[in-house]
Order: C-alpha cells, then sequence, then structure tokens
C-alpha cells in the first residue's frame, strides 16, 4: 500500500510477504520497484480506513462501552470490570481475535494495566496478557519508538544511542527531561503505571445499560421485539433503584457478521415505564425510513439510558379533586409531553412543535417555535411573557406567510391604505382598511443597518377575506415608492 | 378585578353554557348562535367533525375551528398538517390564536410529510387512557385537496380513536369535490363581511358564512356566525350601533408617532416633542 508524502509515493502498510521480502515502510514507491518489479501496489484510501476502524470499534462495544480509537490503525478497549463477564482476561481477548478473524481482520492485540503498556506491547512486543505489575518487565527490551513518540524525537534518541526503553530508564532523568523535554519521561511513566492516563471514549458513556447475549443469533422480528421488551423492562428495574428516569434511550443491535445498528429514542421528560418505552421504540422501528436487517441475526442486543434526571411525581393520581388549576396544568401538560414523545419517535423531534411567546413587537419573531422535546427546557429558562389575552378585534392574522409576498398595490393617498392589490396573480378590492399600525425596526438588538419601518394594514376584501399587508418603508426622501407585501391572513 | 380573572370567568361561563345540553354535560357542546344551536341540536363532543373550505379559505375554516376549539374548553390541542400547508397557506402563528381564545402553551404543532404520514401520526394523537377531564382534548387534522389514502376507512378509525380517548376529532379539509367521510357534521364555511365597523372603514369582527350540509343528529342550514372571542362564542353578527369601541386597539399611527417596541404602550406615546419628529 502507498500513500503521497511530500510529493512522492511512499510504503505506509505492508503485508506478511512484502515484508519477508525486505521492504519497510517509508520506502519510496520507485526504490520498492526497482527492488521487485513485479510488486502490487494500492494506494492508501484514509477516509475508507477510518469507516473501517469506526466499524470495528462499534462492534468493539459489545465487550465494553468504553472504546477509543487509538491513532488511525489502533483501539483501545477498557475491560476494567467487564472480563468476569466473558470468563477472564484471556478468555475476552481470544474470543475478540478470534472473531475478528472470522471477519478477516488482522489484529494484534495485548492486555495490561495501563493503556501505554497496552499500546506498546500490541504494537511492538509479541501481544499477549500483560501479568498485573509485570509492565515494567515488559517494556524495558521493546523500542523506543514503543512509547508513541514523534519520529523527529526518536531519532534524537538513536543519536544518543538510546535505543530501547530500558536504556531510557536507566538514565538519569534530570538531563533525559532537560534534553528532550517532561513528555518523554511523562509517557514512560505512565505505560508503567506511575502516573495515571486518561482514555477519551468514542462515544458518550450511558449512564445505565442493560443487555442480552444469545448463543443463537436472533433473526425473527417478534423474538427481537420480545428481547427488547425484556430488556426495557430490565432498564427500568435498574432506573427505578437509582429513583430516576431517562430521556434518552438507545438500542443496539451486535450482527453476527459485525454490523451495529442503533435506534435512538428521545423523550421531553425523564421517564422509566417499560410500556412507554416500549412504545416509543415499536414508533420509531415502525418509522424507520431502511428498516432493521437483521442479516443471519442478532447475537447481542443492548439498551441504553443517557440524560437521567429525577422523575416527575406522578400526579395523574392526584386528579380527583373539582377544578384544581394546578393538577389541570399538570395533567395536561403531561398528556400533552405523551403525545408529543410518541409523535416525536414517530415523525422526527422536528416536526413536532411549541410555540414560547417572545417579547418583542416583531411579528416574525413573536412567536418562537420549538421542538416540543425542548419545550421544557426552554420553559424552565423562565423568559417567556404570557401570551396575549383575547381580544375583541383579531390584532394579529391566524396564519403568518413564512415569507412576506410581494404585492402590487393602489392606494387613493401615498400614504394612505390601499384600495386594490394584486396578491398571487388575483386582484383583490379592498372594501374596509384599518391602520397603519407602525412597527419599527428594534434598533437595541440591531447591529447592522436597520430595516425600514413597517406600517401594517388589516384589509378586507369585498367578500369576506381579510389580510396582513404592510408597506416596507415610509414615504420620504429617497423612498419614492416603497414596495408592499402580504405577510398574514386573518379568519 | 384583573384582566386575567376576567378572562378566566368569562371561559368558565362559555364552558358552563356550552356544556348545558340534553346530551348530559361533558358529551357535548353548543356553538353560543342561538339560531343554529336550536337547528342543529347538541353537538357531540366524543366524535369527528369536518370542516371544508376551498383553499382560499383556508384562513377563514381556520379561524372557525380555533373557535370551535376554544368553544371546546382548555384542554389541550394537537393541530397536525401537512408540510406544504405552510408554504400556501401560511404556519399557525400563535399570538393570532392567542387573541383569538385559544391558548398557544396548549397546542402542539404537527407536521407530517404527506396526507398518509399525517393521518398515521393521528392514530398517536388520540392517547391511550386519555384523562377525560384535562387530557389532549381536540385534536385537528388538517388536509389539502382530497387525498386518496382519506377514505371511509381511514374516517371511521378516526371516529373511533375519537370516542374511545373522549377526544373532538376536527377534519380540516381544504380543497374542492370533497368525497363522503364518517364524520358526524359537515361544515362548508368561508369568510363573510363583518358587520360592525369600529373606526370609520375598519374590519370588524371574524365572520364566517357556515353551512351545515350534513348533521347525523339534526337539521341542516346555513348562517352567518361572527366570533366574539370575549365570550367565547359565536353569534349572530350585531348591528352595527351595539359595537362597542374596545379599550385596546393598535394605535393609529400619527405624523411623529412611532409603534415600536418599548415606546408602544408606554408613558412615552404620543409625547414626541415636535423638534424630535421623524419625517415620514
Amino acid at each position: 500500500m502507498v500513500g503521497k508524502e511530500k510529493g512522492a509515493f511512499r510504503l505506509t502498510c505492508l503485508d506478511a510477504r512484502a515484508e519477508a521480502l525486505g521492504l519497510v515502510t517509508g520506502k519510496a514507491l520507485a526504490d520498492a520497484r526497482a527492488m521487485i518489479p513485479r510488486l502490487d501496489v494500492v494506494e492508501e484510501d484514509l477516509v475508507a480506513d477510518a469507516v473501517l476502524l469506526g466499524a470495528i470499534a462499534d462492534w468493539c462495544d459489545r465487550y465494553t462501552p468504553l472504546v477509543a480509537l487509538d491513532g488511525g490503525d489502533g483501539l483501545l478497549l477498557d475491560i476494567s470490570g467487564c472480563a468476569h463477564l466473558f470468563g477472564g482476561e484471556a478468555e475476552l481477548g481470544r474470543d475478540c481475535l478470534t472473531r475478528l478473524k472470522r471477519q478477516a481482520v488482522t489484529v494484534r492485540a495485548a492486555i495490561a494495566g495501563t493503556p501505554g503498556a497496552a499500546r506498546a506491547v500490541a504494537r511492538y512486543g509479541r501481544g499477549g496478557i500483560v501479568a498485573p505489575g509485570g509492565e515494567g518487565e515488559a517494556l524495558l527490551p521493546l523500542p523506543a519508538a514503543a512509547l508513541g513518540i514523534a519520529a523527529a524525537r526518536q531519532q534524537g534518541l538513536a543519536r544518543m544511542g538510546l535505543i530501547s526503553i530500558a536504556d531510557i530508564e536507566t538514565r538519569p532523568r534530570a538531563p533525559l527531561a532537560a534534553r528532550f523535554g517532561g513528555d518523554l519521561l511523562d509517557r514512560l511513566d505512565m505505560a508503567i503505571g506511575r502516573l495515571p492516563e486518561a482514555v477519551t471514549p468514542r462515544r458518550p458513556l450511558p449512564d445505565c445499560m442493560a443487555e442480552r447475549r444469545f448463543a443463537e443469533p436472533l433473526a425473527h422480528e417478534a423474538g427481537i421485539r420480545l428481547a427488547l421488551s425484556g430488556l426495557e423492562q430490565s432498564l427500568s428495574e435498574m432506573l427505578e433503584a437509582r429513583g430516576e428516569g431517562a430521556k434518552l434511550f438507545e438500542a443496539s443491535f451486535f450482527r453476527s457478521d459485525g454490523a451495529v445498528r442503533r435506534i435512538n429514542v428521545e423523550t421531553g421528560m425523564p421517564v422509566r415505564e417499560p410500556r412507554v418505552i416500549d412504545r416509543l421504540f415499536a414508533l420509531k422501528l415502525d418509522a424507520l425510513a431502511d428498516p432493521l436487517d437483521p442479516g443471519f441475526g442478532f447475537d447481542l442486543i443492548r439498551l441504553s439510558a443517557g440524560a437521567t434526571g429525577p422523575l416527575l411525581p406522578d400526579q395523574a393520581a392526584l386528579a380527583t379533586g373539582n377544578g384544581d388549576d394546578v393538577v389541570d396544568e399538570i395533567v395536561a401538560e403531561r398528556a400533552l409531553a405523551e403525545v408529543a414523545n410518541a409523535l416525536s419517535a414517530r415523525l422526527g423531534p422536528q416536526r413536532v412543535r411549541r410555540f414560547l411567546a417572545q417579547d418583542t413587537h416583531d411579528p416574525l419573531r413573536a412567536a418562537l417555535s420549538v421542538p416540543a422535546l425542548r419545550y421544557g427546557e426552554m420553559m424552565g429558562l423562565g423568559t417567556a411573557p404570557p401570551w396575549p389575552e383575547p381580544v375583541d378585534l383579531p390584532e394579529r392574522p391566524l396564519r403568518l406567510l413564512t415569507r412576506p409576498e410581494p404585492i402590487e398595490v393602489l392606494a387613493e393617498v401615498p400614504d394612505g391604505p390601499p384600495t386594490r392589490f394584486r396578491w398571487r396573480r388575483a386582484v383583490h378590492d379592498v372594501a374596509k382598511a384599518e391602520g397603519p399600525e407602525r412597527i419599527a425596526a428594534e434598533w437595541w438588538i440591531s447591529t447592522g443597518s436597520l430595516a425600514p419601518t413597517r406600517d401594517y394594514y388589516r384589509v378586507e376584501q369585498s367578500d369576506g377575506r381579510r389580510f396582513w399587508l404592510y408597506r416596507d418603508g415610509l414615504y420620504g426622501p429617497g423612498t419614492s415608492h416603497p414596495p408592499w407585501f402580504m405577510h398574514g391572513l386573518f379568519a | 378585578m384583573s384582566e386575567q380573572a376576567v378572562t378566566a370567568l368569562r371561559r368558565s361561563i362559555a364552558g358552563l353554557e356550552s356544556a348545558a345540553s340534553s346530551l348530559g354535560g361533558e358529551a357535548a357542546f353548543s356553538l353560543g348562535h342561538d339560531a343554529a344551536d336550536a337547528a342543529l341540536g347538541p353537538l357531540r363532543r366524543h366524535a369527528l367533525h369536518e370542516v371544508i373550505a376551498s383553499p382560499s379559505q383556508a384562513p377563514a375554516a381556520s379561524g372557525f375551528i380555533a373557535g370551535l376549539l376554544a368553544r371546546l374548553g382548555r384542554r389541550p390541542v394537537v393541530w397536525l398538517r401537512q408540510d406544504a400547508a405552510g408554504v400556501e397557506g401560511g404556519e399557525l402563528h400563535a399570538p393570532g390564536l392567542a387573541g383569538f381564545g385559544l391558548d398557544p402553551a396548549r397546542l402542539l404543532s404537527v407536521r407530517g410529510r404527506d396526507a398518509l404520514a399525517v393521518l398515521k401520526a393521528a392514530q398517536d394523537a388520540f392517547p391511550r387512557g386519555n384523562d377525560r377531564r384535562s387530557g389532549i382534548g381536540a385534536v385537528v387534522i388538517e388536509l389539502n385537496g382530497a387525498p386518496s389514502c382519506l377514505d371511509l376507512t381511514a374516517s371511521r378509525r378516526l371516529v373511533l380513536a375519537a370516542r374511545e380517548a373522549g377526544v373532538t376529532a376536527l377534519l380540516l379539509r381544504l380543497g374542492d369535490g370533497i368525497a363522503a367521510s364518517a364524520a358526524v357534521t359537515r361544515w362548508e364555511v368561508s369568510a363573510a363581511p363583518s358587520a360592525g365597523r369600529v373606526r370609520a372603514h375598519g374590519p370588524g369582527r371574524p365572520s364566517f358564512a357556515v353551512t351545515v350540509s350534513r348533521n347525523r343528529h339534526g337539521a341542516t342550514g346555513r348562517w352567518l356566525m361572527e366570533w366574539d372571542s370575549h365570550a367565547y362564542s359565536f353569534r349572530e353578527p350585531l348591528p352595527v350601533a351595539l359595537v362597542p369601541t374596545p379599550a385596546r386597539r393598535p394605535d393609529q399611527a400619527q405624523p411623529g408617532r412611532i409603534r415600536s417596541g418599548n415606546l408602544a404602550e408606554g408613558a412615552f406615546a404620543g409625547t414626541w416633542p415636535a423638534a424630535r419628529r421623524v419625517s415620514g
């Protein structure tokens, strides 16, 4: 495999036979061709590599939720506390390697007490398991490059005769730190376990999860749904033990051939009732554009919960009193939330919206439309003023055009209301008109040039239809013909 | 008494009036329009009602629906529309609905890709185990044209869902050549010239020409109706002279007065010194 580096093709990756012929990575392609004229060469594709590594990382989720990327060709799995589920570290490692080999992936793996040691032994050693506390011993014979340091620094070390990690370990620390920076020694300390090393997982860790493995891959839809219901039940019990509910649920389906499919559902307020979760997943699975494809079956299904929080007390039971406004409010809010959750799962959160009043005169911004799932937290900010009281004559239209549409207008006097206008190719005669209601741009929030002041008119056509029109700008010096727009439709 | 308290009282009076009927309290509602109520009889609350209008009359039809919703009480409302509806007829404008007597805080606005998606979603909008006092009160299904998926079976499904959940289902159909459905009533709505004049030439209250062309439990007919958002009630248009001048109207813009933001109705309105007048 070759890649372009500084304008020349160089070997970046070799298979076993090429290595046996004496090729090394970093060699220029022209030189390699000179050595072996019949060399098979493939150009490297970094994007495809990353996708493949991502897919393998997804698959590795089956062993631990904490999977991190290690460079462009490695994965780091934190299996603390997970190994016993697979019959110990050795068993876990063997299981992982055989399954990956079955998927035609060539891997080397090592298990060690620190990320650095595992990385070094897997990449530069013989792999396998490093006994607890034996990290130092395992690392010493390895080359300095195993610490994961930059090539320039490796050369610097080599020039001083520091080839292996043992060479570095046995030297006095102060001069080394002065010459190569403290970073080098920190890396060594981390690998040996004298300093802690943080691992950044690829995906956020769930707060709570339940999973189920199947000896025989599960391919029937009914069986899958049943398994999911069982997981919902156990997850709900876990959440109950914590006294919490969750707003985010993710079901991961691990196919036996390595593909992983994740399905998310989201709710507006924390829930934990299995019936509710089940319904949301059922809706989501029904509405999937590309349905869940079990292929040869799923061998692991996992359900995890995120964004947990305290559950609202179930006050529906209290709703027996007469005319209690507070209870009414709570029950109404719960009913809306329940419907919003179901519809958001079916149609997507962006299609299910609620309105928040805004403190502004600008008609375009007077009502903020927010996804219903976010309504609770937006309300919680406490900035929304109350909605206007019902008025005898409507001041605002029932329907607002998303974009005001230009109209041609005839008016008796330039400043006056229109007497006739043309909108969407139809001519409308104005029978009654009221206005103008003058709405100026809000200078205290605008940064650039101000939009012109608008004069709004409510007009009624002779057949009874009522419209909301405005003149964009006032007559005055510089504006001889301010344009007119149709903005809203009254009942 | 505060404005809010008065509003709440008016609302509860309208609710009492609306519920008082031979069907026994909560199962029925009325319009408040004397002649129409007498002819139509009590309107079933937990049933499917159909409102039909040509696309150009969509605003009037939504106004009529908003009136019905306000008439039905304060329970939450789900309003389902197609994606394309907003482009053609405008988006629902919450301040306008609030002015009509509908509480936007209790409105869920839902959009589906097409008519089929809207109908499927409508089934989820009728919750099982719905609380009949404070749970979802009404579901509005707004459809453009005459989609083939809305056949007799689909509308019967809505009827059943409405009955089981104790919810009023309102089917708003915008288009011509609307086929039959399983709704208990069918209303054809268009805008009517308003009767009352507040100022010399201004439009009056929202007015509708309503034709009831189908009614399972009473007579049909045609009426002119006006929506009175203070009384939360439809009624016969009043003669001109009886309409009082309302207290809250947008200011008539006069030279030197700009209505904008915090100046709107504050202490400054009308007191701009002549020297600072804005030209125009």
